[in-house]
């Protein structure tokens, strides 16, 4: 029964929350039982507050059964990337540096979740400092993916992925500089969607880059991606980055009809050297949406060719900017990928800075142009499946390819123009997910969750999870 | 004209570094100001660097030659920052690559384009 519940999603318990018919207790107990069982075999946790959680389970109950039910999120448990503030509590962004920093405020996305009457039972392990795709942390431990403990569950939200998929969360947030987000979505067989640039505050998120991060959910269900998408999205004064642009009941808008619908597919871009077990799900997706009445578009975004540089340059350069002083002054508390990193970042000109900057705004304008022909852009998240832990390299159709160079190459373009972009799950090969990527116009979220939401209803993944029996 | 060239090298953590440094004294705001003008400069005049590749010009508004040329480790050592050994040599290939990068930006092609960073005077959006 704890098994059970700990698997459903925001919309099947919120009713049942309701209803009275299960108790937050009963869940966040449920939940925390499988932290239990199998975190000392993933590492999704950087800690586990039981205490807390519970009591927080118990003020819900109470306020439920008094009818003073708050809506969808209420008792509902979640743990979260230790990059957000808590006020009064230790947030580490997954360093040694931070280990024992107090953040004396809430961000913005915290408070909204507390107010919708979430229930925190901890903090997720990640890339140190959010710089790296793997979350192998030299401080925490590697976190290991669910469906297969030999493999990376991505990164950096690494912690996040593998705690909604071993259901230890019931969903999550993470924070997706270069695909943080959507790689460990794509690698845990989970959603995770990227809003649009300015949609959801990042105040209270420790900076990697501050001109491409962005926070967003990480969720088992399209539904649940969308309601969380309404409580988080909004202007936030405190955030110099946010935009004032009505959110939307993207949760009520979905519906799988897909009858119309153009999809455009930039085959030289997004499809170039990709692992054919990937293509052949992603390809398989696209003719089951033919089917159902959508569109297949060839389209051309010529400056994609330079995006790899301005992802490169704008991504360590600012990053290096963040951690300049550290780099100086205690460069051994950094770990050797990301204190490499951090070098390369401070090799980069202000030339370099400038052009990346340039190549955005052509790829804003190329990519708008774009979305006057077709509704929404589709492509594999990633172009292989999860590594094993420790690698560097990937392959890909045999080919040994460097891990960092591969691994953002489809999602940094929605870093780079902004875009909202989401990862959904479209089959599983050799026993790894795999996870396709949905790219739509600007603060046109809807568009996104609508093609989510049909891809969804396919069932491409036929009930395929991690094997739990495995681990623990 | 030369001079803003030279200083066109400028790292881009410098300009992140001066935009810290907006709220202090007027050194800070004089150096911010510098360094943003000197590194727009030398992207609009790059065209003339690649007419004459073999110019000091062109070696030194694209830091990859002279990282190089000059030693990676000693550049971030004069940065305060200490290099492991075992970095030196990623390092050195990690710029290389970086270089490839930068010789599929064609900058003719970008020349229309503004950086469009906005800023916002007086820190509110309207």
């Amino acid at each position: 029964m704890n098994e059970e519940l700990a698997a459903q999603s925001i919309g099947e318990l919120a009713p049942k929350l309701r209803d009275k018919q299960v108790s937050p207790v009963e869940l966040t107990e449920a939940i925390l039982s499988n932290v239990d069982a199998y975190d000392s075999d993933i590492n999704a946790f950087i800690r586990v507050q039981k205490e807390q959680a519970l009591e927080s389970a118990r003020q819900a109950e109470q306020e439920i059964q008094s009818g003073n039910y708050r809506g969808f999120l209420h008792g509902i448990p979640m743990a979260l990337k230790d990059i957000l503030y808590f006020k009064d509590e230790p947030a580490t962004m997954g360093s040694k540096i931070h280990e024992g920093f107090i953040a004396d405020f809430d961000a913005t996305v915290v408070s909204k979740l507390k107010l919708s009457g979430v229930t925190f039972h901890g903090k997720l392990n990640m890339h140190e400092y959010a710089w790296g795709a793997t979350t192998t942390n030299p401080h925490y431990g590697a976190c290991k993916n669910p469906w297969d403990l030999s493999k990376i569950p991505g990164g950096s939200s690494g912690g996040s992925g593998a705690a909604v998929a071993a259901n230890m969360s019931i969903a999550s947030l993470g924070t997706d500089t270069g695909g943080s987000i959507r790689i460990p979505a794509s690698s845990c067989g989970i959603i995770g969607l990227k809003p649009t640039h300015g949609r959801i505050s990042k105040y209270g998120c420790f900076p990697l880059s501050w001109t491409l991060d962005h926070i967003g959910p990480m969720t088992k269900t399209v539904f649940d991606a969308a309601l969380l998408l309404e409580v988080l999205g909004g202007y936030d004064p405190k955030d110099p980055t946010s935009i004032d642009r009505p959110t939307q009941n993207y949760s009520g808008g979905l519906n799988e009809d897909v009858k119309g619908l153009v999809i455009g597919i930039e085959e030289s871009y997004f499809f170039k050297n990709v692992d054919n077990r990937v293509n052949e799900a992603v390809q398989n997706a696209l003719q089951q949406l033919e089917k159902l009445g959508a569109r297949i578009e060839p389209v051309r975004i010529p400056s994609l060719a330079q995006a790899e540089f301005a992802e490169l340059v704008t991504i360590t350069t600012e990053a290096s900017a963040v951690h300049h002083d550290n780099l100086v002054k205690q460069p051994e508390k950094f770990g050797e990928d990301v204190r490499f990193l951090l070098e390369v970042g401070e090799l980069m000109s202000g030339v370099d800075y400038v052009q990346a900057q340039q190549i955005r705004r052509k790829l804003d304008l190329d990519f708008a142009a774009a979305f006057e022909k077709v509704d929404v852009l589709i492509s594999p998240t990633l172009p292989f499946l999860s590594p094993p832990i420790g690698d560097s390299t990937v392959d890909i159709n045999g080919q040994a390819l460097s891990f960092l160079d591969e691994v953002i190459r489809f999602t940094g373009p929605g870093n780079l123009t902004g875009l909202p972009a989401l990862s959904i799950p479209c089959g599983v090969r050799d026993g790894l997910p795999i996870g396709l990527q949905i790219m739509g116009p600007a603060f046109q979220e809807e568009k996104v969750l609508h093609v989510a939401y049909a891809i969804e209803k396919l069932e491409l993944m036929k009930g395929q999870k991690p094997s739990m029996k495995a681990i623990g | 004209m030369k001079t803003n060239f030279i200083a066109g090298i400028c790292y881009v953590n410098e300009l992140n570094l001066a935009c810290q440094e907006v709220l202090l004294p007027e050194r800070g705001f004089i150096r911010l100001e510098m360094i943003l003008k000197i590194s727009e400069l030398s992207v609009n005049y790059d065209k003339l660097s690649i007419d004459s590749p073999d110019s000091h010009m062109f070696k030194i508004t694209r830091m990859g030659g002279l990282a190089m040329a000059d030693g990676i480790h000693k550049i971030l050592e004069e940065r305060g920052i200490q290099v492991p050994e075992a970095h030196q040599q990623m390092l050195a290939q990690q710029m290389q690559a970086v270089q490839q990068l930068r010789e599929t930006v064609d900058n003719s092609q970008l020349k229309d384009f503004d950086m469009a960073l906005t800023h916002v005077p007086g820190g509110e959006r309207p």
